[in-house]
C-alpha cells in the first residue's frame, strides 16, 4: 500500500508525566484517504493529530520512541515548517488559532512564510477562498465571520500551502449545526475533488461517520480498534461502550438485526422496510401543543413581551418573547448562534435588564440577580476559581452561611457525578468533562429553584452528558426548573420535555419535542436539523418516535408481536 | 468596555489604516522619545491632541472612543491627585487645605494634608505624557494587523520569544478583558460579592480568585495560537520576514521625523546648557524664550 502517513509503534510521554499519553501505535493512511480518529475525551487522540506536522516531538518536549513518516520522510529528521508543508493542521476553536485581521492575510500568512511571491501569493489565496466557500470575503475582518466561516477559514489557511494530509482536531465541537455541516461539506468535497487526504479527530460519530471511510478507535493511548466505516457500524457495541454516539440510523439497524452499510436515514429505512413488514402508524400521537402550563404546576419563569437590544440602535436580540416555564419542567432552549438563547439566559439570571417587558421567577419580578436562579455559564472554566473541588462546590454556601463547609447533600452531588475521587484536586487541573461537572455541582448545591445551562453538552462525550441529564432529571422530579441551551437535536430530543426554538430572537416553535421537530420549515429557518430517529419513524411507519428505542420498540412490537427487548 | 471587538485591530481603508506598520512603530518611537524630551504642558498637549486627530482620522468607533476617554481620564485623576497632595518640590504654593495641622492626632502626625499648585500642573505634565503614549499605543493596536506587527519586530530584531509573547499579549487582551467580566458574572452568579469587603487580605483573594480561571484559559489559547503559527512555518527556527518594501515616502517621513527628533534634542542640551549656567549664547536669546514657552 502506498502510504502517506505511517507510524511504526510510536510512544509518547508528556515531560513530567509517568504513563504514555500514546503507546505502540502502528498505522498506516493512503493518500486520499478520510480516516476519523476517535474515542473518549482525554484518550490521546490529539496527541496522536500533533505527531503528523511535528509538534510533538519538536515543540512539546516528552519523550517520543518509534518512527512516524510523512510521505516517507521521519517526522524527526524534518522541522515543522517543512512538515507544514505537507500537513495542514486546524485546531478546535476558530477564535484561538487566527491571527490576522483580514481573510486574506491570514490565508496568505502560511505562503508568505514560504518565500512565495506576492503575484503568486494572491492568485492562490483566490484559488483557495474559492475551494473552501470563501471567495467574496477576502477583506472581511475575521471578526465579521460565523464560527463556521472562521473554521473555514482555518482550513484555508493551512490549505493554501497545498499540503497533501488535512488533519483536524475536533472542529465542529465549538460549532452550531449550520456552522458544522458548511465546515464538513467543505471536508468532503476537498477529500473527494483534490484527493486530499484527512484525518479528522472528532468524537461526535453520528455527524461525522458519514463522511468517512475508514475509523480508528483509540483508548487510554492505545489503538483498539481499526477498520472501514462499514466494519464500524458493525461494531456499534464497541463504540457505545466507549461512550461514543453511533449515528442513529446504524443503532435501530443493528437493534433490528439489520444490516446496513449506510448511515443515511433513506437507507436505513429501506434496509428495515425489506426485513420487516413494518404497518402505518393508524393512531397518530398528539402534535399540537404542550399542556396549558397553568395547569401543570406554578410558573418557574413568566416572561411578558421581552424585547431588548445590545445597543441602542442595534439589532433586536430578542423580539416580544412570551414565555411561561412551569415549574419541574426540563426545557430545551434551541436556535443557531445569534438567535438571542444565551441572551434569552443571561436575561432569566438578571444579568441583563430587559429592554421592554418583564420577568418573573417563582412568583417574583426579577430585578437583578436572584438566588432562585442558578447559572451554569457556556465556558466552565470561567466559574471555578477555587484551590479545590471542595472549595469550589461549597464556595456558594459558604457565602450564605460563615462557618459552613460540606453537608451530605454536598457529598450527594459529587457521588452522583463521579467526584468523589478528585475533592482535593485543582478544578482547573481537571478534563473538560471534570471541570463542566464540578461547575455544575458548584452550582446545584445552593439548590436554586431555576437552572439555567448554556449549552452544557458541548464537548462533551455522550457518558459524561448521560451523567449530566441524569442528575438534572432527579433535579426537576425533586421540583427544580431546567431550562438548558443546546445546538444537539438528540439530546434534547431524548431528554427534553419541551422545546422552544428561536429565532432571530422571536420564539418561532415552543412545544413537545416531537410537535417541534415535526415541524421541517420551522427547524429549516432556525438552521436546526430534526433527530435522524425521528426522520427515520415518519419514512418508515408515519410516526412521531424520537429516540432509537422508541423506532425499534414499535417495529418489534408491529412485527414480531410485542416481543420487543 | 466587555466588547471583543472594542480592542481587537480591524482592517479599514483609512490613511491610517494603510500606513505601513514600520512607519507606525516608528511614529510610536518618536512620541515615546518625546514625551521624555518636552516638559512644556502646551506642547505635550499638541501632541496629545494630534493622537487623538489620528484617532479622528482612523474613523475610531464610539465605543473605542469611550474607551480612551476613560483610561485617560483615569491617568489623569490619578496622575493629578497624587502629584497634588505629595509634591515635594519647592517652591510649592498651597491651594487648599484637606487637614489642618490643627487637627488631633492625624493632623499632627501627617503635618497637614495640602493640594499644590505645582504639584497639580506637574501631574497634568505627567498625565499628558502617559495619555500621549497610552493614545499612540492604542491607535497602533487597534489598526494594524498582528501578523505584521509580529514581522516587523522581527525585522528590528528583536528576540522571537520576546516578539510572539508581545503579540500574543496584544492579540488576547480583548478576550482577557471579555473573561474577566464573565468571572465576574460568575462569582456574583454564586453569591460573591468581590467588593464588599475592601480588606487587604480579602481584595488579595479576590484577586487571585478572578485570575485563576483567566490565567488558564489564556495559557491555553497562547498555547493553541503559538501551535497553530508554528504549524504555518512561521516559528522560532524559520520566520520569513515577507513585509514587502517600505513605501518611499513613509520612509522618508520617518527619516524626517527623526532629524526632527534629533534637531529637537539638540534644541534641549543648548537650552539644558544655558539654564544650569554652564554655557549661554547671547545670540540665542529669542530661541531661549521660546524653548521656554514650547519646550
Amino acid at each position: 500500500m502506498n502510504k502517506i502517513v505511517e507510524l511504526q509503534n510510536v510512544t509518547f510521554t508528556y515531560q513530567q508525566r509517568t504513563r504514555p499519553s500514546v503507546a505502540g501505535i502502528d498505522l498506516a493512511i493512503a493518500p486520499g484517504d478520510f480516516v476519523l480518529l476517535t474515542g473518549a475525551t482525554g484518550c490521546g487522540k490529539s496527541t496522536l493529530l500533533k505527531m503528523l506536522n511535528g509538534l510533538i516531538p519538536h515543540e512539546s518536549g516528552g519523550t517520543l520512541t518509534g518512527r512516524i513518516l510523512i510521505g516517507g520522510q521521519d517526522s524527526r529528521q524534518r522541522s515543522i515548517a517543512e512538515l507544514s508543508q505537507q500537513v495542514g493542521m486546524v485546531f478546535q476553536s476558530p477564535d484561538d488559532q487566527l491571527f490576522s485581521t483580514t481573510v486574506y492575510d491570514e490565508t496568505a500568512f502560511i505562503l508568505e512564510n514560504t518565500g512565495m511571491a506576492p503575484a503568486a501569493i494572491a492568485s492562490r489565496v483566490n484559488e483557495t477562498l474559492r475551494l473552501v466557500g470563501l471567495p467574496d470575503k477576502q477583506d472581511a475582518s475575521i471578526h465579521a465571520l460565523s464560527g463556521g466561516q472562521k473554521q473555514r477559514l482555518a482550513v484555508a489557511s493551512v490549505l493554501a500551502a497545498r499540503p497533501k494530509v488535512l488533519a483536524l482536531d475536533e472542529p465542529i465541537s465549538q460549532l452550531d449545526p449550520r456552522g458544522a455541516a458548511e465546515l464538513l461539506a467543505v471536508l468532503e468535497e476537498l477529500n473527494r475533488q483534490q484527493g486530499l487526504t484527512i484525518i479528522l479527530v472528532e468524537h461526535r460519530l453520528h455527524e461525522v461517520m458519514p463522511l468517512c471511510r475508514r475509523v480508528l478507535l483509540m483508548q487510554e493511548g492505545r489503538l483498539v480498534w481499526q477498520g472501514t466505516r462499514e466494519e464500524a457500524y458493525e461494531q456499534a457495541p464497541l463504540f457505545e461502550h466507549y461512550g461514543l454516539r453511533m449515528p442513529q440510523p446504524v443503532d435501530i439497524c443493528r437493534l433490528l438485526g439489520v444490516k446496513t452499510a449506510s448511515a443515511q436515514v433513506e437507507d436505513a429505512v429501506a434496509a428495515v422496510a425489506k426485513a420487516y413488514p413494518v404497518p402505518w402508524q393508524t393512531s397518530q400521537p398528539r402534535l399540537d401543543s404542550l399542556d396549558d402550563p397553568a395547569l401543570l404546576s406554578e410558573p418557574a419563569i413568566e416572561i411578558e413581551q421581552l424585547s431588548f437590544r445590545y445597543e441602542r440602535k442595534g439589532q433586536q436580540v430578542l423580539d416580544a418573547v412570551d414565555l411561561v416555564i412551569p415549574q419541574g419542567q426540563f426545557v430545551a432552549l434551541m436556535g443557531n448562534n445569534g438567535a438571542g438563547k444565551s441572551t434569552l439566559l443571561q436575561q432569566i439570571g438578571g444579568l441583563l435588564k430587559p429592554g421592554q417587558g418583564r420577568i418573573r421567577v417563582i412568583g417574583q419580578p426579577l430585578t437583578g440577580l436572584s438566588r432562585a436562579v442558578g447559572m451554569v455559564l457556556q465556558n466552565p472554566d470561567l466559574m471555578l476559581f477555587n484551590h479545590t473541588v471542595t472549595q469550589e462546590i461549597s464556595f456558594a454556601l459558604r457565602q450564605q452561611a460563615a462557618g459552613f463547609t460540606w453537608s451530605p447533600q454536598c457529598q450527594q452531588l459529587v457521588d452522583d457525578l463521579g467526584l468523589t475521587t478528585m475533592l482535593d484536586d485543582f478544578p482547573l487541573a481537571l478534563s473538560r468533562g471534570q471541570r463542566l461537572r464540578v461547575a455544575l455541582a458548584a452550582v446545584l448545591a445552593s439548590r436554586p429553584p431555576v437552572l439555567l445551562l448554556d449549552e452544557p453538552t458541548t464537548g462533551q462525550d455522550i457518558g459524561h452528558i448521560k451523567d449530566i441529564v441524569h442528575l438534572l432529571q432527579q433535579y426537576t422530579r425533586q421540583g427544580g426548573t431546567v431550562l438548558f441551551c443546546t445546538h444537539d437535536a438528540e439530546v434534547a430530543a431524548r431528554y427534553a420535555g419541551r422545546i422552544i426554538v428561536l429565532c432571530q430572537g422571536r420564539v418561532v416553535a415552543d412545544g413537545r419535542p416531537e410537535a417541534v421537530f415535526t415541524q421541517e420549515q420551522v427547524l429549516h429557518a432556525a438552521g436546526l436539523k430534526a433527530p435522524a430517529a425521528l426522520k427515520m419513524a415518519r419514512q418508515l411507519y408515519g410516526g412521531t418516535a424520537l429516540t432509537v428505542e422508541e423506532v425499534v420498540d414499535y417495529v418489534q412490537q408491529k412485527c414480531l408481536g410485542g416481543s420487543a427487548g | 468596555m466587555y466588547n471583543k471587538n472594542v480592542w481587537e485591530a480591524v482592517p479599514g481603508d483609512t490613511w491610517v489604516h494603510q500606513l505601513d506598520v514600520r512607519t507606525k512603530l516608528a511614529a510610536l518611537v518618536c512620541c515615546a522619545v518625546l514625551v521624555v524630551l518636552l516638559d512644556s504642558p502646551r506642547t505635550l498637549y499638541l501632541l496629545f491632541c494630534t493622537t487623538l486627530v489620528l484617532h479622528g482620522i482612523a474613523r475610531a468607533s464610539w465605543a473605542r472612543w469611550r474607551v480612551l476617554l476613560l483610561f485617560v481620564m483615569l491617568g489623569i485623576w490619578g496622575s493629578m491627585i497624587s502629584q497634588a497632595l505629595f509634591y515635594g518640590q519647592e517652591p510649592r504654593t498651597v491651594v487648599a487645605c484637606l487637614l489642618s495641622p490643627a487637627v488631633p492626632l492625624i493632623g499632627t502626625l501627617t503635618g497637614g494634608v495640602y493640594i499644590y499648585r505645582e504639584g497639580l500642573e506637574y501631574g497634568a505634565v505627567q498625565a499628558l505624557r502617559s495619555a500621549s503614549m497610552l493614545s499612540m499605543g492604542l491607535l497602533i493596536s487597534w489598526t494594524s494587523d498582528p501578523r505584521q506587527l509580529l514581522r516587523s519586530f522581527l525585522a528590528w530584531k528583536m528576540p522571537y520569544e520576546l516578539a510572539f509573547m508581545l503579540i500574543t499579549g496584544l492579540r488576547f487582551l480583548p478576550v482577557i478583558f471579555q473573561e474577566t467580566a464573565v468571572v465576574l458574572t460568575a462569582q456574583r452568579l454564586r453569591g460573591f460579592e468581590p467588593l464588599r469587603s475592601l480588606a487587604p487580605r480579602r481584595l488579595i483573594q479576590t484577586a487571585f480568585q478572578t485570575l485563576f480561571p483567566i490565567l488558564a484559559r489564556t495559557l491555553r489559547r497562547a498555547v493553541t495560537l503559538a501551535f497553530s503559527v508554528e504549524s504555518r512555518g512561521f516559528g522560532r527556527a524559520v520566520h520569513r520576514l515577507g513585509l514587502g518594501r517600505w513605501p518611499q515616502g513613509q520612509w522618508f517621513g520617518c527619516v524626517l521625523l527623526l532629524l526632527v527628533l534629533l534637531s529637537l534634542m539638540v534644541l534641549k542640551v543648548i537650552d539644558a546648557l544655558q539654564f544650569n549656567g554652564i554655557r549661554y549664547f547671547p545670540e540665542l536669546r529669542r530661541f531661549y524664550d521660546l524653548m521656554k514657552v514650547w519646550m
